[in-house]
């Protein structure tokens, strides 16, 4: 996290200064290098200012792109992206970006226009309020009142935004306050100590007990692991203690894919290793996790022998869903740390875990005819990228299918709409992802719904040479809804024909990005060659069959030991 | 069951309809409530609410108001012989960490 000077910026011989410039002057003070965003009216002073700055500004051409591309730039760095956009519809236009970031525990600077203070509550032209609007997806928000708050303002925002639990924070700038010159720069407030506190130790003992009595604990590793720095703490206590572990969506990666216990992904598409284990439980270590929904499947049939240990920084998480026997709230690492069993005999329930994990293991060899078998193509992807593997996903049929195939060095390598399931994230992520990350193989993997929801960013990968590989699964339907209809509605199937896709190699190509399209799985290998060698943007048009589903499967509503197979 | 909260929140724009909404949100009708400023910038929010059906735990409720950023410090305030046999959630505060 970046640690924030508590003295302003330097002296104010350099004012007068209008209150953009401030918003420019403090963004670049903080550190930042990358911001993203569309100008309009009420933001055009930020504009203005904005030449000549240190600030490299990306103009992504739809507003709900900037707010995904700056939050993945944050999950991969771990600081606060930043968007910004003009007021009334260039704001709402952010909120998806923005309930994405909340949701999904993202630190993220949203910095919108708004109309002049006069008129504020008048319906003047393009203006919404974006405050109440965004009240329910932000961590916190600020209309700035004066441009002398201005760089306290944005100065605490980041503090906000990074600190503790991360999230979104949006600071609205009415015209005026950007137009005007700065008097008297007003301090920033004092404000919570950023660094996360340490578990107290009555909490860690009480939680250890209950572990080293267990005869079937499983470790449940949440995204939180991945946004507190636990990685390394969680792997430890891994090999410590042996303990079966299973992880959430956020979590791919917290993990070494190839340690010993571990079982994969658990919930609606989740291994049969990992729900098994955590059905037969008696003993649920959730860590940095939060009982959702789509983990849980019935809630009061989820692991309904095991004792529960909730370890999370945030302390608002622990018992909402599911009452606990030992909480844990503060930092993930340390907790992980302090928490010493000592020996676990629990040989013959990690060898049932393991003799299951290879029973139920994926099979790629017997996938029928010659067409693509988009598994078989992200795990071959997956392994040629190697540790430079970063997947953006939109959302579908191709998002559980990375998260069951592929293999992450690293929890920022996975980066997903897990909480909102908002199509339409994969593009402009891939975009953040890879201009963060040029050195990495940041592939987009989305589908022919999910690409159309932001391909306008094609032009954005193009005009900033934005080193994102697109491979496109493309089987011509809303795939995941599509399953959903035939299995749980009789197979009524309604408004997921998308038979009147265009040429999406064409419209690529239209755009100046190279394509190609592939129809066969012979020709996979060289598609991955030359997707991995581009030095460009490129996207791989891949046909895959419609009638191909996500397995395993849990019915919602059903219990997670009610696993549906093809 | 009813509850009463009292809560202390940062007297600046918006922080009184973000405390609502999150209430409101998380399931709880609101009953009754006051708003009182005191002399440090700080305003003591009293509030009666009822949840709305289903299970929700008035702990988590408090924890939940506790991290908003407005929000100084929280209690819950019940009459003397149900606090004497409760297990009292306590103050959360989310400015002072331990």
């Amino acid at each position: 996290m970046t640690a924030l000077p508590a003295t302003l910026p330097e002296a104010e011989t350099e004012l007068p200064a209008t209150g953009a410039h401030w918003v420019v002057r403090t963004l670049e003070d903080i550190g930042v290098r990358r911001i993203f965003g569309y100008p309009g009216g009420a933001i055009m002073p930020v504009y203005d200012a904005l030449v000549g700055s240190k600030l490299e500004h990306i103009l992504v051409r739809h507003e709900q792109a900037a707010s995904f591309a700056a939050d993945a730039q944050a999950r991969l760095s771990g600081k606060a992206g930043v968007c910004l956009a003009t007021s009334g519809p260039g704001a709402t236009n952010l909120l998806t970006g923005i309930a994405n970031a909340y949701l999904d525990s993202v630190p993220l600077v949203v910095l919108t226009g708004q109309v002049p203070t006069g008129l504020m509550g008048t319906d003047a032209f393009q203006e919404v309020d974006v405050f109440g609007m965004s009240l329910p997806v932000v961590k916190h928000s600020i209309i700035v009142r004066t441009p002398d708050e201005i760089p306290a303002r944005i100065r605490e925002a980041f503090q906000i935004a990074e600190g503790g639990r991360p999230g979104p924070v949006l600071v609205d700038l009415p015209k005026d306050t950007l137009q005007a010159e700065v008097g008297h720069l007003l301090p920033p407030q004092s404000l919570p100590a950023a660094e996360p506190s340490p578990a107290s130790s009555s909490e860690i003992d009480a939680a250890t007990a209950l572990l080293a009595c267990a005869e079937r604990p499983v470790l449940y590793m949440g995204g939180g692991i991945g946004l507190g720095g636990a990685v390394e703490a969680a792997r430890d206590f891994m090999a410590r203690t042996g303990i079966p572990t299973v992880s959430t969506l956020k979590a791919m990666g917290c993990s070494h894919p190839d340690a010993k216990n571990y079982l994969g992904m658990l919930g609606m598409h989740g291994t049969r290793a990992a729900n098994m284990a955590v059905q037969d439980s008696d003993l649920l270590i959730c860590c940095g996790a939060r009982f959702d929904d789509r983990a849980t499947g019935k809630p009061d049939s989820f692991a309904p022998n095991a004792r529960i240990i909730h370890m999370d920084l945030d302390a608002a998480e622990i018992g909402k869903l599911r009452n606990v026997d030992a909480g844990i709230a503060g930092d993930l690492g340390d907790a992980l740390a302090r928490m010493d069993p000592g020996y676990l005999d629990i040989d013959p329930w990690r060898q049932l875990c393991q003799e299951r994990k290879e029973e139920y293991a994926f099979r790629y060899d017997d996938a029928p005819g010659s067409g693509i078998f988009a598994p078989a193509l992200l795990k071959e992807l997956s392994e040629a990228a190697g540790d430079k593997f970063i997947a953006a996903c939109d959302v579908g049929q191709h998002q559980m299918w990375v998260a069951q195939h592929c293999r992450f060095p690293r929890p920022e390598h996975h980066l997903t709409s897990a909480g909102l399931g908002a199509m339409g994230y994969g593009l402009p992520a891939g975009i953040g992802a890879a201009m963060e990350r040029p050195d990495a193989h940041v592939v987009t993997v989305t589908g022919d719904g999910s690409i159309m929801m932001n391909i306008q960013e094609l032009a954005t990968a193009r005009r900033y040479s934005v080193p994102v590989k697109i491979l496109l699964l493309d089987n011509s339907q809303l795939g995941l809804v599509r399953q959903w209809q035939e299995y749980f509605f009789d197979q009524n199937f309604s408004e997921i024909d998308l038979y009147d896709n265009p040429d999406f190699a064409e419209v690529a190509r239209s755009f100046g990005v190279e394509a190609f399209t592939i129809h066969s799985r012979a020709e996979v290998p060289a598609a991955i060659d030359r997707l991995l060698s581009a030095r460009g943007p490129i996207l791989a048009h891949c046909l895959i069959d419609p009638r191909e589903n996500v397995w395993p499967l849990v019915p919602p509503g059903k219990s997670n030991a009610d696993m549906m197979e093809d | 069951m009813s509850h009463t909260l009292n809560i202390r929140i940062a007297d600046r724009e918006g922080a009184l309809v973000r405390l609502i909404g999150l209430v409101e949100r998380r399931g709880y009708e609101i009953c009754r409530l006051d708003k009182a400023e005191n002399q440090s910038g700080y305003a003591e929010i009293t509030m009666h609410i009822t949840p709305r059906g289903g299970e929700r735990r008035i702990d988590v409720l408090m924890r939940q108001v506790a991290r908003l950023f407005d929000v100084h410090a929280i209690r819950q305030s019940m009459p003397a012989h149900i606090a004497a046999a409760a297990t009292a959630p306590g103050e959360y505060s989310c400015r002072h960490p331990q």
